[in-house]
């Protein structure tokens, strides 16, 4: 598959969100509509030999997705492909109205959340996908907050398709942007999208991040099709959260007492998804 | 055929069939007309009426395009935005609070150059809060690049939205248009109104293709990045400025057009009324404009030389033929139903106004009239008033206030 994207962007090295968008696009072809930004305001999808049409920071919530599918519909083309993109604080924050009503009137588009887990573009602000004890520039001694559950949350909007996806699992990726697309209606796809500068980690290591916070039951990756959760890569056995916090200094300010706290977490967390993939949502 | 002037089945003119409607159910009737292949609704008092026909029209397959319900107003212009880039037509209503809300999707509509027409059923705005009529919602935004349309009742909201599409969607246009008609006033005040047929309305308005704007991915092109540091802003802008007034000699051909086709002339960007001879004139806008000519009538009848200009395009300003107009009497009076808090003239008809004329050399006096506001009735007696102060200022030469408040409560 060709790379889309004309030489050229404005990301930083090492960028988890352009790496995914990247595989993403070579999973699309050319022959879709793009609308919004994705990781940092656009930065990698502002040279893409597709066309696109960006309004505005807190319209990344896919209004504008979904104006553009219903004008497909309306003049008999709707065979092309809407691909939603926005970035965690215009997916999870500004525009969460709009995602929650696209997903609710099941709008035809696939719909990616590119999460690098703040405002990364305007340098590094706390959003509501921010995870707990990670240091940022609005919250510099480290936020008290849980990361909301979005990819859950988009299923209790019994949509037929929500899927996680990590940069470091390419296949996976692949498969479930290929299963997205073939599915009419609204498809959630909630992407981790590890940003060195915003992270604090070596540029190289970007899938090693990405495939560690995977490996620790931090990002698990799975799918809810048809209100049917399943997980899609089985982790054997989990490394642990420490391994992954470790790797980032956006966590230096954890203490031991936290790090255990964020453990107990992800555990409580990887339960409740067992017990949902035992359910029909 | 004189602006104003109507003549039904003259000429060998078709004439549809005549329906008591009230403002919203014409303007529905005027949307489905248009054939859109997008509606986006949110709900807001006092526009509702005009969202639930079109509803009802959808879902009884007389609209055949995609009936969006969203979740807001802000919303409900992105989905415009995306739908008309996309190669729709597409339409959406709101008023007051909605239209704040959907500000800054307004820019981008404009800015896109994108043929969108918004019915904006004029409403004040919070706080302190109201559902009634006053022009604030849609003059607070004359700065976004929108053309905005002016109707003194049912039938002109109807004709309206079939010239806003012609206006919006000619290729030296391209700029998005609000009709405004006045909340309750005219969206809820019942009169007859003829609803043009189907074919004579295609006849008039071709479907809509954008020669520059669209998204294709044939002709893959990118819209809405944002520019480098001082990139072409300045330029863009002149660009917009530019179909803005050129979109003024278009609004009048597209008038005597539809006059031609309909029976139906407005006069265009203003339409005069027994201004011939006048020594001062009252400027009115959408609703007013109806008590406006009683009182005008009545003055002319007992020889008083007043005479009324009814601003239909707020934007482009007329700026020519207010100077016209101006450049023959020593008075004028503004009537605004709506206020600008702390500005050089009271409202923001009479500050714009004051604008397009004070470079004449000779040039008459203005005088601010605010009223009206959240709904108040604007009864024949404070018009009266108004004609007044403009004929004694008109006598006299002088301004006793530049700014007056008429029909407030005594206590």
């Amino acid at each position: 598959m060709s790379d889309l994207r004309i030489k050229g962007n404005k990301c930083c090295g090492g960028c988890g969100g352009a790496l995914a968008e990247k595989l993403i696009f070579e999973t699309t072809g050319p022959n879709i509509i793009l609308f919004g930004t994705g990781v940092c305001a656009g930065y990698s999808t502002t040279m893409l030999k597709v066309p696109k049409l960006t309004l505005h920071f807190s319209g990344g919530g896919g209004a504008g997705a979904a104006g553009i599918s219903a004008a497909l519909k309306a003049t008999g083309r709707d065979h092309i492909p809407v691909i939603a993109l926005g970035g965690d604080g215009a997916v999870s924050d500004i525009s969460f109205g709009q995602v929650s009503a696209c997903a609710q009137r099941n709008d035809h588009m696939v719909f990616f959340c590119m999460d690098n887990e703040a405002y990364m573009n305007t340098g590094v602000q706390k959003s509501t996908l921010t995870p707990y004890g990670s240091v940022t520039t609005t919250t510099p001694n480290g936020s008290v907050e849980w990361k909301k559950e979005l990819p859950l949350i988009m299923a209790m909007h019994h949509v037929p398709y929500v899927a996680t996806v990590s940069p470091a699992y390419p296949n996976d990726l692949e498969q479930k942007v290929r299963k997205a697309i073939s599915i009419k209606g609204y498809k959630y796809i909630h992407v981790l999208a590890p940003c060195p500068t915003g992270w604090g980690y070596d540029p190289a290591k970007t899938v090693q991040v990405a495939r560690k916070a995977v490996t620790s039951g931090v990002f698990p990756l799975y799918e809810v099709e048809d209100g049917k959760l399943k997980f899609t890569v089985d982790v054997k056995e989990r490394a642990p959260v420490k391994e992954y916090l470790d790797l980032q200094r956006r966590f230096r300010s954890l203490g031991e007492g936290e790090v255990e706290n964020v453990q107990g977490h992800v555990e409580e967390r990887m339960q409740k998804l067992l017990d949902f993939s035992k359910i029909t949502f | 055929m004189p602006p104003g002037g109507h003549r039904y089945g003259e000429g060998g003119l078709k004439v549809g069939e005549v329906k008591f409607l009230e403002g919203n159910e014409a303007a529905a009737y005027g949307v489905k007309l248009c054939k859109p292949d997008v509606i986006t609704a949110f709900p807001i008092t006092p526009q509702t009426p005009l969202v639930n026909h079109l509803a009802r029209m959808h879902s009884n397959g007389e609209i055949h395009g995609v009936y969006q319900r969203v979740e807001s107003e802000h919303s409900s212009m992105s989905h415009c935005v995306g739908a008309s880039a996309a190669g729709g037509r597409a339409f959406t209503a709101s008023c007051s609070q909605g239209i704040a809300y959907m500000t800054e999707v307004l820019w981008m509509a404009s800015g896109f150059r994108l043929p969108i027409v918004m019915a904006v059923v004029n409403r004040g705005i919070s706080a302190p809060g109201t559902l009634a009529a006053e022009q604030a919602d849609s003059l607070q935004q004359r700065d976004t690049g929108w053309i905005q349309i002016y109707c003194e009742n049912s039938q002109e909201a109807l004709d309206m939205m079939i010239q806003g599409y012609r206006i919006a969607e000619d290729e030296r246009v391209y700029l998005p248009v609000m009709i405004c008609y006045d909340g309750y006033t005219t969206s809820h005040t019942a009169i007859p109104v003829e609803i043009p047929e189907q074919d004579t309305v295609d006849g008039f308005l071709p479907p809509y293709k954008h020669r520059h704007i669209y998204l294709d991915p044939d002709d893959p092109r990118e819209l809405g990045v944002a520019g480098p540091k001082s990139g072409r802003q300045l330029e863009i802008r002149l660009q917009m400025d530019n179909a803005m007034f050129g979109a003024t000699d278009i609004i009048n051909e597209v008038d005597n057009e539809y006059g031609d086709t309909f029976g139906r002339y407005y006069g265009g960007v203003i339409e005069e009324y027994r201004t011939e001879d006048s020594d001062a004139l009252l400027f009115t806008m959408g609703a007013i404009t109806g008590t406006a000519r009683g009182v005008i009538d009545e003055y002319r009848d007992s020889g008083k030389k007043i005479g009324l200009v009814k601003i239909r395009s707020f934007r482009p300003y007329p700026i020519e033929e207010v100077r016209r107009v101006a450049g023959k009497v020593k008075c004028i009076g503004v009537l605004d139903r709506n206020f600008s808090h702390g500005s050089a003239g009271g409202g923001i008809g009479s500050v714009e106004a004051g604008r397009a004329i004070v470079n004449m050399d000779e040039r008459p006096k203005i005088i601010s009239f605010i009223t009206g506001l959240g709904g108040r009735d604007v009864i024949p007696d404070n018009i009266r008033y108004c004609a007044d102060t403009v004929l004694r200022t008109a006598e006299t030469g002088e301004v006793k206030y530049d700014v007056e408040w008429v029909g407030l409560k005594e206590n």
